[in-house]
């Protein structure tokens, strides 16, 4: 795996890694690459996608509403809180 | 003390009135303050309220209130959300984290009248085979503290076989009940994708990820079971199906062998499961051979669904509004990627980036969606062979309990540790892993799977099995004393 | 030199209005404290897991059916991963393969009356992030999770459209159309409905497109129009100096009327989707289609089609009431009462669309019962009052809470009917402009108008003008 690829995948997943470590990790990669490469001998044409393993439908939840305000709770747990907001550093990048 | 063989001399003791559950709780507790140093089972203990809850017991139990689990200590897996107790998942990133509510799977056995003691060690986010992944230590194998009692329901398998807790939780994605229990010498159930609700479990890999019970027999799991199980309106996967209805089996069962599995399996291994198989025999089964052609990419093709699934599952931690936050982050990317690089360990990190490459534009196709056909294939192997017999027997565990550290540093043999019981996951099938003798003195197991919704076959066939056996019955001799 | 052709096609954001959030069932509200309407399942929390609302299918099937789209028999949600501090699990819930709507057409109402039939490429369903609040607090940022998780419809049309005012007119037809079938409240002030704007040109004759950009955000018809007019010129300004559109994301600034490019988007814009194992595969059934089918109330432009032919109202004036559903219903509550429809429609585009516009809102909102501009027609009808002081009346009456009979009776503003008091009164102006008189007998005719002003005057307006002239010329020819 090239230093290009491993840098967009630590971009997409927001980690970050000493140099060295990324060498190390590029080589793991590779490793883990190769072992999941047996899969591509399967001949998987005409063969459709499996997301879950049981065929049930999605359920649906009747649209009622229920206000249970547990701010106080949920907050308690949180590293960062102001007058009810979670706080970051300021976002400067639109959406 | 010495701790109970099983939940029917618990049940017999309380009802009558030998014991109570606050003493039964008593025990249980010295028992885990004796020994969890060694073993080091759990990441949290909880007597405080362990004892109001047993406390709570006796008076129902006075009344003649009567539960499935009335008054039985129990520890859970510790990444089901408990309210008010730390839920840490294994992960530095939820070191602090104390859950603002309750897991279904925690409510349902609480309703049941059961009492927790703690929650016990596990691979950080359930990935691992081994428990070394923990953030919490690594935990020891009761059988001999110098190998794992692998993983990632390391803790709760470790806590049932030396008899620190009588019952526990675990969760398997790929075999992490299965392989524990295998490791240890105990019994326990991965259920149907489905059966048991995920909602308060925190997640692995989504499409994969079901609880289920680990405890000293099968009849013991099935009780387990039926207090975990059942429609949750709070999890679209749940199934609403029947509840597991387990008896005597009254009937003569067809077993499916893939023999292509056993071809590279250790010679000793092979023995104790052909003596479970001529056991099963002798109880009027039959043997099948079968083929489950696809088997041998199934590792391969669980790595890229359960790394992409989790690359999504875990991107929440963000140290926003739980969990660790790097300290004085200079903008929001520095927090982000510090709060997550400082706060995962380094499996976590291997099996998110994996995740994050198999569904990368360009790759997917060859990986995600290939992986999802290749799934595909799999479970109709299961469904093929489902039509002639009505379980399957396989090893759970190519080797026995291998050495802390000896895997550390080659992941991908690593992840080959679970060949056997990631099959099973792929399809969604429920399969039982039970004690069948010892290699060197270290357990060896065998896997019983059934087909979607049918444990009660699985647990019914194990059942008798365990009557006629007691490998069940053995404890690792160094827990077994009487002093205190 | 060459003359430019614009290809225009919008996405729409729908707020759906329902009770609960698409995934969980914390209340949709507004102007709650910050983070008080999030549950377990909008924070994102560990464990936590994504329910389906089946209203928010119910009425994205709804949309569907609006404009004869094919409805999804399964349809199913994707993940959408990026890292965003407004969106918790670090991925929205969202549809990229297999969305509920799929193509369908909608016929665009311009002013004219005319119609230009517009394609829907797809409407799917999704859930609405959260809020960032950036000037509350110092060189931070501050987070409010109480819209995440809103369910949201996101419409997408083909570049069907050739000008900026079409896009808006589309933009308008949306909104007529899901107010009509109230899967939305059409709030644009609140965010109810967003715009995005795709936008290229190309010289007029040329098949391909153009390079396009995106201009996001937009909440008024008018911001649209205006956006891609100043857009446009800016595409046509480049391309003429021989530079590229460059294929990006601006936004609008209406203050300023520009659009520039959103700042540095440091991430990549690899989303990676893919299925939510979370959730699985929703089966619409037959049965439930044709359940919702039969809910679909009259379409705004089978509407059109009736007020033109029952009311005999002007098309512009239909148009514009088709296209405000709050408005149709206004006009038809008043219509139904008994009042006249051409006078109906004439106050509502008039004096009533005057007022809402001075008060920046509109008929969702008026505070003037419809029952009151009926009564309103009448006193004026049986000329009770003068149409002067009907003027006057409304907005006494406007958000006060007090009857047109009230303010008429209570302020004495009954019209002065009876003659021989009418002709007392004019005898006196009459008295007092002895050298208007003169030039009126002189043969200058125009006089008269200003000696019926003088009595309207010495009415306060309570007097009919047509009968005061009448009255005047009688006794000014004696």
């Amino acid at each position: 795996m090239d230093t290009q690829t491993i840098e967009k995948l630590l971009t997409l997943s927001q980690i970050q890694l000493e140099e060295a470590d990324r060498d190390a990790l590029a080589k793991e990669l590779d490793k883990i690459l190769a072992f999941i490469e047996d899969m591509q001998s399967i001949d998987t044409e005409n063969i459709l996608p499996l997301a879950h393993p049981v065929d049930i439908d999605q359920p649906m939840r009747e649209d009622k509403a229920v206000l249970e305000i547990n701010r106080t709770v949920f907050q308690d747990v949180a590293p960062n809180v102001q007058d009810g907001y979670y706080i970051v550093p300021k976002v400067i990048t639109a959406r | 003390m010495k701790p109970y063989q099983s939940l029917s001399q618990i049940r017999s003791d309380l009802n009558a009135r030998k014991t109570c559950a606050v003493e039964l709780t008593q025990l249980y507790l010295d028992r885990i303050q004796k020994y969890n140093d060694q073993l080091n089972c759990f990441i949290s203990v909880h007597p405080e309220q362990a004892f109001a809850a047993a406390r709570n017991a006796d008076q129902c139990i006075r009344q003649g209130i009567s539960k499935p689990l009335l008054g039985i200590p129990i520890a859970h897996k510790d990444l089901f959300c408990t309210k008010g107790l730390p839920t840490t998942c294994g992960s530095k990133m939820l070191q602090n984290f104390v859950s603002p509510y309750d897991s279904t799977v925690v409510s349902n056995i609480r309703n049941a009248g059961a009492i927790t003691l703690g929650k016990t060690n596990m691979d950080e986010f359930a990935m691992g085979s081994s428990n070394e992944t923990s953030y919490f230590g690594v935990v020891a194998n009761p059988w001999d503290t110098s190998r794992s009692p692998g993983g990632s329901s390391g803790g709760s398998a470790s806590a049932v076989a030396a008899g620190l807790v009588p019952l526990a939780t675990g969760s398997d994605t790929g075999g992490s009940i299965r392989q524990p229990c295998g490791f240890c010498g105990t019994t326990g159930l991965k259920p149907t994708y489905g059966r048991v609700s995920r909602f308060g479990m925190i997640a692995f890999a989504s499409s994969l990820d079901q609880g289920g019970p680990i405890a000293n027999s099968a009849a013991d799991c099935a009780t387990l079971l039926q207090a975990m199980e059942g429609y949750d309106p709070r999890d679209s996967t749940s199934a609403n199906v029947a509840a597991t209805n387990c008896g005597d089996l009254n009937r003569k069962l067809k077993i499916g062998l893939p023999t292509h599995l056993f071809k590279d399996l250790d010679g000793e291994i092979a023995q104790n499961l052909d003596t479970a198989k001529a056991e099963l025999t002798y109880c009027g089964h039959e043997f099948v051979e079968i083929e489950l052609p696809h088997s041998d990419v199934a590792s391969a093709t669980y790595y890229v669904i359960s790394g992409a699934e989790a690359s999504a599952n875990l991107s929440r931690y963000d140290g926003v509004r739980y969990g660790h936050r790097a300290e004085s982050p200079v903008d929001l990317n520095d927090l982000y990627r510090r709060s997550r690089s400082e706060g995962f360990g380094a499996e976590v990190k291997r099996r998110i980036l994996t995740g994050t490459f198999a569904l990368s534009v360009g790759y997917f196709d060859a990986y995600y969606l290939k992986a999802q056909k290749v799934r595909r294939l799999i479970r109709q192997d299961f469904l093929d062979a489902f039509e002639s017999v009505d379980l399957i027997f396989t090893p759970v565990t190519p080797t026995t309990a291998f050495e802390l550290g000896s895997l550390t540093d080659n992941p991908v043999e690593m992840y080959q540790q679970d060949l056997y019981t990631i099959p099973a996951s792929l399809a969604g099938l429920p399969a039982l892993s039970l004690p069948c003798g010892f290699k060197d003195g270290l357990p060896v197991n065998f896997q019983l799977i059934g087909r979607h919704f049918d444990e009660a076959t699985i647990l019914s066939a194990a059942q008798q099995y365990q009557g006629r056996t007691s490998w069940h019955e053995s404890h690792p001799t160094i827990f077994e004393s009487s002093d205190s | 030199m060459a003359t430019w052709e614009p290809v225009i096609g919008i996405e729409v954001h729908v707020q759906l209005d329902t009770n609960s959030k698409i995934f969980s069932s914390t209340p949709v509200a507004f102007g709650r404290e910050p983070n008080e309407s999030a549950n377990l399942v909008d924070l994102a929390m560990p464990g936590s897991l994504p329910v389906l609302n089946e209203a928010a299918v119910h009425k994205a099937i709804k949309f569907g059916l609006a404009i004869d789209a094919e409805i999804a028999a399964v349809c199913r949600f994707d993940r959408k991963n990026y890292f965003y501090p407004d969106l918790p699990k670090g991925y929205q819930i969202s549809q990229l393969e297999e969305p509920i709507v799929g193509k369908g057409r909608l016929e665009v109402l311009l002013d004219s009356g005319e119609t230009l039939d517009v394609g829907i490429t797809r409407a799917h369903l999704e859930e609405d992030a959260g809020k960032s609040v950036h000037d509350r607090f110092q060189a931070s940022s501050g987070i409010d999770l109480n819209r995440a998780g809103t369910p949201l419809l996101e419409i997408v049309t083909e570049p069907d459209l050739r000008s900026p005012s079409q896009a808006a007119a589309c933009f308008r037809q949306l909104h007529a159309l899901v107010t009509c079938l109230e899967i939305c409240d059409g709030n644009l002030q609140e965010g109810s409905m967003r715009c995005d704007a795709n936008i290229s040109v190309r010289p007029a004759g040329q098949e391909a497109f153009g390079e396009r950009t995106e201009i996001k955000n937009l909440n008024s018809f008018r911001f649209v129009e205006s956006a891609l007019e100043y857009e446009i010129d800016r595409q046509i300004h480049s391309l003429e100096n021989g530079q590229q559109v460059a294929r990006e994301t601006r936004l609008y600034d209406s203050q300023r009327h520009e659009t520039r490019p959103m700042r540095g988007k440091e991430l990549s814009d690899d989303y990676r989707y893919f299925p939510d194992p979370d959730l699985l595969p929703v089966r619409i059934s037959e049965e439930l289609v044709a359940k919702i089918r039969a809910t679909l109330p009259e379409l705004p432009k089978q509407k059109l089609d009736r007020f033109l032919s029952d009311y005999q109202i002007p098309m512009e004036a239909a148009v514009r009431l088709v296209q405000d559903n709050h408005a149709g219903r206004y006009f038809e509550s008043a219509v139904g009462d008994g009042a006249a429809p051409t006078l109906v429609c004439n106050w509502m585009l008039g004096d009533i669309a005057a007022m809402l516009n001075k008060l920046n809102t509109d008929f969702a909102h008026i505070e003037f019962a419809s029952n009151e501009l009926v009564t309103l027609l009448a006193r004026i009808e049986d000329r009770t009052i003068s149409s002067k002081i009907a003027k006057n009346v409304f907005s006494k009456a406007y958000g006060t809470g007090r009857t047109v009979d009230e303010i008429i009776n209570s302020e004495g503003l009954v019209q002065i009917t009876d003659s021989d008091k009418l002709e007392e009164i004019i005898k006196g102006v009459l008295e007092a402009n002895p050298s208007q008189v003169a030039q009126f007998k002189a043969g200058k005719p125009q006089v008269a108008g200003y000696l019926v002003g003088q009595t309207m005057r010495e009415t306060k307006g309570k007097a009919d003008p047509k009968q005061v002239n009448q009255i005047l010329q009688e006794l000014l020819s004696l």
